[in-house]
């Protein structure tokens, strides 16, 4: 029983393979005991058939030479029995060869039977019957041989005339012949002898002829007795008896021989007979063997397939048990357990039983119920919690998704994706292209935007279709004449095959983009134009310099002289000059923008008109009296805050160009309006937004080309004959003056004409009352007032000391700031007329600053034919009350002065 | 997948294990390689040597036939029934005593190709037609009892019939013949002779040797007859015999002729003066039995009866075994035929490691040739090139009283005749 429950113990615990292995081999084992019980069977089945096929052909064989045989010795015994009736020859020709023929054959068939017998299928008995069969061979053949002396023997005695019998039957006739005619008692002894020979003749008995022996013993002695007998006779007789004796003797010789030639036959009979019916016994037997060995394989076969058969399905059954308990039923088991923890029963409990394959399974069946149970307890919270999340994420990728500042649009393809339908959209894409969700799902991309295909999309879509690789179409700006605006895409295949855009409008930055653009233009124009500025500012200082020389003293000169005075015709001449200069210079000025002028609220309409009227405006348009000049003022014109003087240069550089640029019949027009702004407009137009003032001047000229347009705003730059009609600064001195302003200018052109705009902010403010400013030379004459003037230009100083003091100021100069601080260290001034631009030294703001800091509520008034806007600005920030550009005129300076210390 | 590696293994497995066994059965043990210019007898482990012993076992000398297959028993007997570890089967066959009888003998012999040597003949009449067969077939034969010169040498040369490999531990008979001639001419003072012999080579060769020696001596042979095997009426030979006035009968025949002779002569009155004698064929009991007092004075020539202690013993083992006296000595020489053979036979066996013995047949003959002073009951035996093993010694017996039995007339030597002593 220990064993065998360890066998069922090491029987458990192997593995399905070794159990399914073990029972495969057991069936196969099973199956080869069949196989082999057939083939064997079979074997014994083939060798028993064949046992019995030469059985029988060794029994065929052994009758036969047993026939053959007993023929040969009727043959031979006809031989013996007939030779004396047929003849020798007769007989030997009937029966003698033909036995020895027989005899041959049988020999034949004996060496025939030997190689069969040497033959493996022979069975044992047999095979150890070739020593039997070798004797019948050897019988055979010397029986044979025996016959063959026998006939021999029988033809030396039997051969007619030369025969022993014959020489014995020929002697004994002789003899009887000479015997007979003697007397009787002779002729009595030989008719004995005769009887005794013929008597042995009929029996072969040797005493017989022993007997005729002796009676021809008795018979010589008789006649050696007999006198009468001739000795002739006598000799002849002996001599025939003596040779009848010597054939006798052959006779009995030859006789002997025979009968041992019988003797031989009939031992070779006996042997002969023994050993054929030994070997037919043999042959039956074994065919009875054979048949007995068959029989008894059919019985056997029968029962081991049938035992066998049932052990194959006991064994099967067994098999199929031992599986089907250790398998079949376990897995079964699994399954249901399996099914059970489906439907949500989680206390099933595998059996695990032996720790095979299956067992292993149980196993783990039972640490995955367990740990599904533990799952499953959490499991709600957890997909709660998950859905939540979920939820969220959806939530936030769907938020991410809406409120995305890029548009996403998602298409499905269609027509083998020549084209796309919108699935879905985001709010960006609502709001950046002006479309409703519920309008464009479901519709194709191209009834929506059908600028997509020139906008070159459609195509990236095709391509993102087929490959399935994203790709990036570049900012691009789509136009289909309702819709208009830069985009920037990215497309990607999303694995359900619909299509994905991600774009965003990039209109804002490119525009940005063009703005910065024409700002970094204009700033580098700016820059140009202020290099260009300090170029032409640092010439015009100077030459504001030497020009107040010119301009103020002929104006001293000729309050000096008489009216009647020769000079005052030439010195008028220098004056007008100098002024001209001084305005040539003061457009330098404007260009370099470093003149602080004075500004006023002022309506543009009034300049206009004021410049048409003047005797400049009226002298250009006698100029070009074929053109029309045409003005469309505007009434309700809003003022703006300029510089007067600044802007009628503008209209009469503006007017004189529109005249210049149409070479026969045309016409100008000068017109202006309110504007508003807007933001957008601002933006584009590189202006701030809010309510302007524009004054436009348009004529019907050939236009401005495309690449003088870029240059028209700078210094010197001009397509007239330089000295001729211009200097070059007329458009230079509008831009730079409308910089000053806060204005912009635009410009159109075209083969038609051009347009200029100029955009003035506008204000609310009334216009200034300086039209009734007396310009008497007693409203600006001053009371003693103490004056500091302080210039490094010697000539200057001296001018404006004695233009001061023309108008009654006390005055002390000074050469430089440093001058100026120390003498205000010790005394005060009514005014400080401060140059801004003193080398060497500080310049008039570091020593307006350092005066203040003495004296904080000096007033002080800034000179300076061209100084830089910001000191001359802070200057004016600390308490510098006024500005006076040089040069300045008298009336100028004294209005200057005046109502700083005023 | 792994079921099937598994069977795949399982059958790869037990094609091994069948091969393997296969193998197994067919591994033979090395093969001898045979030498021998004739050929060799291989035995299988347990397979016997096989000895014909062709013997006359029918007839009136059945009794001496009988005696050499005794001899040869007790022989076999001696070495318990083995011979170089292996049993011995004797296939005896009976010969008649004849020619013919012998032939057939032989045949039964000669077909079994293990057949190792032959045990016989009683008859050299026999003998002369199986040593011819034997000798062709490449066996040994020895005869206990063969005696007749023609199957060995005649005057020191090959006789007629003369076959190589036979040897015979009984004595060449050809001074059998001239013992008689000597013993009837000189001691019995007879000058005429007459001899019947009965066609057999044995009893011709007997008296051919007797009617040369006594012619030799001076005497007249005036009368030389033979007579049939089987014959029964002996008064016409007989009657020649008177006739022709011979003072001897010299008839060296076996029974019964022998016996017809004798009782038929002593009917004949002209016999009254004759003196007979027989030979060494006629020495037994059964002789005696049957004529009983008609063979009083009657002589024998024979060989010298051996003696000595060990052919004692071995006549107490006879006694022993068959519960009989033996009936003539010549048992001794069947004796030491067997033994001569035995002994030759474990000294040129050649065993196999498997127990199997491998014999060579011309080995056998060699060793059997170079023979000297082997010791047996009958003497030592030296064996020359004509097979002869045995020393020719002949006693002339006498048969005062028939009724002494066979031991009383071997015992009453009238004249002995040895050559080496001539």
């Amino acid at each position: 029983m220990a064993l065998w429950k360890k066998v069922l113990k090491s029987w458990k615990n192997q593995s399905i393979t070794i159990k399914f292995g073990q029972g495969v081999g057991l069936l196969l084992l099973l199956m080869v005991l069949v196989a082999a019980t057939g083939y064997v069977s079979l074997a014994y089945v083939c060798g028993a058939d064949n046992s019995i096929r030469i059985s029988n052909e060794v029994q065929r064989l052994v009758l036969e030479m047993d026939r053959g045989m007993e023929k040969a010795r009727h043959l031979q015994a006809g031989f013996f029995l007939y030779y004396p009736k047929i003849g020798l020859q007769q007989a030997h020709e009937d029966y003698a060869q033909p036995s020895v023929r027989q005899a041959a054959e049988v020999v034949s068939i004996s060496k025939s039977l030997k190689n069969m017998m040497a033959q493996p299928e022979v069975s044992n008995a047999i095979g150890t019957s070739t020593v039997n069969l070798n004797l019948y061979l050897s019988s055979a053949k010397r029986f044979a041989d025996t016959s063959i002396e026998a006939f021999e023997l029988v033809t030396q005695l039997a051969t007619p005339e030369t025969g022993l019998e014959a020489q014995l039957d020929k002697y004994l006739a002789a003899l009887n012949i000479e015997l007979t005619a003697e007397n009787s008692a002779l002729n009595g002894s030989f008719h004995d002898l005769d009887i005794f020979i013929k008597k042995y003749q009929l029996s072969r008995e040797r005493h017989l002829m022993q007997s005729a022996f002796n009676v021809s013993f008795r018979l010589r002695q008789t006649i050696e007795a007999m006198p009468s007998l001739p000795t002739g006779q006598k000799e002849r007789v002996f001599s025939l008896l003596a040779q009848s004796r010597n054939a006798a003797e052959k006779i009995l010789a030859v006789d002997v021989a025979i009968k041992a030639k019988f003797n031989d036959f009939i031992l070779q009979d006996q042997a002969a007979s023994s050993v054929s019916g030994n070997l037919v016994e043999l042959a039956r037997k074994e065919v009875t063997r054979s048949q007995k060995v068959i029989t008894d394989t059919h019985k056997w076969a029968k029962i081991v397939v049938f035992a066998v058969t049932f052990a194959g399905l006991i064994a099967a059954g067994f098999i199929f048990r031992i599986l089907n308990t250790n398998i079949t039923r376990r897995v079964l088991r699994l399954t249901s357990n399996a099914e059970e923890i489906r439907k949500g029963n989680l206390e099933v409990v595998a059996d695990e039983g032996a720790m095979d394959e299956v067992g292993k399974l149980g196993h783990t069946f039972n640490f995955m119920a367990v740990r599904i149970k533990e799952l499953i307890e959490n499991l709600e919270d957890n997909v709660a919690q998950r859905t939540a999340e979920l939820a969220t994420s959806e939530r936030r990728f769907r938020q991410l998704f809406e409120h995305s500042r890029s548009g996403v649009a998602v298409y499905e393809p269609i027509d083998n994706g020549e084209d796309f339908i919108f699935k879905d959209i985001n709010q960006a894409v609502e709001r950046l292209e002006g479309v409703k969700r519920r309008e464009v799902l479901g519709r194709k991309v191209t009834d929506i935007f059908p600028g997509v295909i020139e906008f070159g999309l459609l195509d990236v879509f095709r391509k993102v279709m087929q490959t399935g690789q994203s790709a990036s179409h570049p900012i691009r700006l789509y136009d289909d004449g309702k819709l208009q605006g830069w985009r920037e895409n990215s497309v990607y295949k999303l694995p359900s095959g619909e299509l994905v855009a991600v774009y965003d409008d990039r209109t804002a930055e490119k525009e940005a983009e063009i703005q910065k653009t024409d700002m970094e233009k204009q700033l580098q124009r700016a820059k140009k134009m202020e290099a260009i500025g300090l170029l032409a500012g640092g010439v015009a200082h100077d030459l504001n310099n030497i020009l107040s020389g010119i301009v103020g003293y002929p104006e001293l000169i000729l309050m000096e002289l008489p009216e009647e005075s020769k000079l005052r015709g030439p010195i008028t001449a220098i004056h007008e000059s100098g002024k001209r200069a001084a305005a040539v210079v003061a457009d330098l000025l404007t260009v370099a923008r470093g003149v602080a002028s004075s500004k006023t609220n002022t309506n543009i309409n009034t300049l206009v008109g004021e410049y048409l009227e003047s005797p400049e405006g009226l002298k250009l348009l006698s100029l070009h009296e074929h053109i029309k000049c045409q003005t469309k003022l505007d009434p309700q014109l809003q003022n703006i805050y300029c510089s007067p003087v600044h802007i009628k240069k503008c209209i009469m550089n503006l007017l004189t160009n529109a005249m210049e640029s149409i070479d026969t019949v045309g016409s100008v027009i000068i017109s202006s309006s309110n504007q508003q702004v807007e933001e957008k407009q601002a933006i584009e137009k590189g202006m701030q937004a809010g309510e302007y003032v524009v004054l436009k001047v348009t004529d019907t000229g050939s236009g401005i080309s495309p690449q003088d347009l870029e240059h028209i705003f700078e210094p010197f730059y001009t397509k007239k004959v330089m000295g001729r009609s211009g200097t070059g600064l007329g458009l230079a001195v509008v831009w730079n003056s409308m910089q000053d302003h806060g204005g912009i200018t635009l410009v159109e052109s075209s083969s038609k004409g051009t347009s200029f705009h100029l955009y003035f902010p506008a204000v609310t403010a009334e216009l200034s009352q300086e039209e009734g400013q007396s310009t008497e030379a007693e409203a600006i004459m001053g009371n003693g007032e103490k004056i500091l003037i302080v210039d490094d230009e010697p000539q200057l100083r001296n001018l404006a000391k004695r233009i001061l003091e023309k108008f009654a100021y006390h005055t002390i100069d000074v050469c430089s700031g440093e001058e100026a601080i120390d003498y205000l260290k010790h005394n005060r001034v009514d005014l400080v007329l401060l140059d801004m631009l003193m080398e060497p030294g500080i310049n008039g703001r570091q020593t307006y600053e350092a005066i203040i800091k003495i004296h904080p509520k000096q007033k002080a008034v800034i000179a300076s034919g061209f100084s830089e806007s910001e000191d001359v600005k802070k200057a004016q920030q600390l308490g510098a009350w006024g500005f006076i550009k040089k040069p300045y005129s008298m009336e100028q300076l004294g209005r200057v002065i005046k109502e700083a210390i005023s | 997948m792994s079921v099937l590696k598994f069977t795949t293994k399982t059958v790869a497995a037990m094609v091994v294990l069948l091969t393997v066994v296969n193998t197994a059965c067919d591994k033979t043990a090395p093969g001898f390689q045979c030498a021998d210019s004739i050929g060799c007898v291989d035995i299988a482990p347990d397979e016997p040597l096989k000895i014909g012993v062709l013997q006359a076992l029918s007839g009136k000398v059945a009794s001496i036939g009988e005696g050499q297959v005794r001899g040869i028993e007790l022989a076999l007997d001696e070495r318990q029934g083995k011979v170089a570890g292996h049993s011995v089967v004797l296939q005896t066959e009976d010969t008649g005593c004849s020619a013919e009888g012998g032939a057939n003998a032989a045949l039964k012999t000669l077909a079994d190709p293990e057949q190792i040597a032959i045990l016989g003949t009683t008859c050299s009449g026999a003998a002369a037609a199986v040593s011819k067969a034997m000798s062709e077939t490449g066996l040994t034969m020895i005869s206990g009892n063969n005696s007749a010169p023609f199957l060995t040498a005649i005057a020191d040369e090959r006789a007629p019939s003369w076959q190589h490999g036979y040897f015979r531990t009984a004595p060449n008979e050809e001074n059998a013949g001239k013992a008689a001639a000597l013993y009837a001419f000189e001691k019995l003072n007879v000058r005429k002779t007459a001899t019947i012999n009965d066609g057999d080579i044995y009893t011709r060769g007997l008296t051919d040797g007797f009617i040369k020696a006594f012619q030799d001596l001076g005497g007249e042979v005036v009368l030389d007859t033979s007579i049939n095997k089987g014959d029964k009426q002996m008064q016409p030979v007989l009657t020649a015999v008177l006739n022709s006035q011979a003072e001897f009968l010299f008839f060296p025949l076996f029974q019964p002729e022998g016996n017809y002779i004798l009782l038929q002569a002593r009917k004949m009155p002209g016999f009254k003066d004759i003196t007979l004698m027989s030979d060494g064929a006629l020495i037994d009991s059964s002789f005696l039995e049957a004529v009983g007092d008609k063979a009083k004075g009657m002589y024998f020539i024979g060989p010298a009866k051996p003696a000595g202690p060990d052919c004692d013993a071995l006549a107490e083992k006879y006694k022993l075994k068959y519960k009989s006296i033996p009936s003539t000595s010549y048992y001794l020489s069947a004796y030491d035929a067997a033994i001569l053979l035995f002994s030759a036979l474990e000294k040129i066996a050649v065993p196999g490691p498997d127990g199997s013995l491998h014999i060579g047949r011309q080995a056998l003959r060699d060793v059997l040739y170079d023979t000297k002073n082997f010791k047996g009951v009958t003497g030592n035996l030296t064996c020359d090139e004509f097979g002869d093993c045995a020393l020719p010694n002949f006693n002339v017996l006498r048969l005062d009283t028939p009724s002494a039995g066979i031991e009383a007339l071997q015992s009453n030597v009238i004249f002995s005749y040895s050559p080496e002593k001539q």
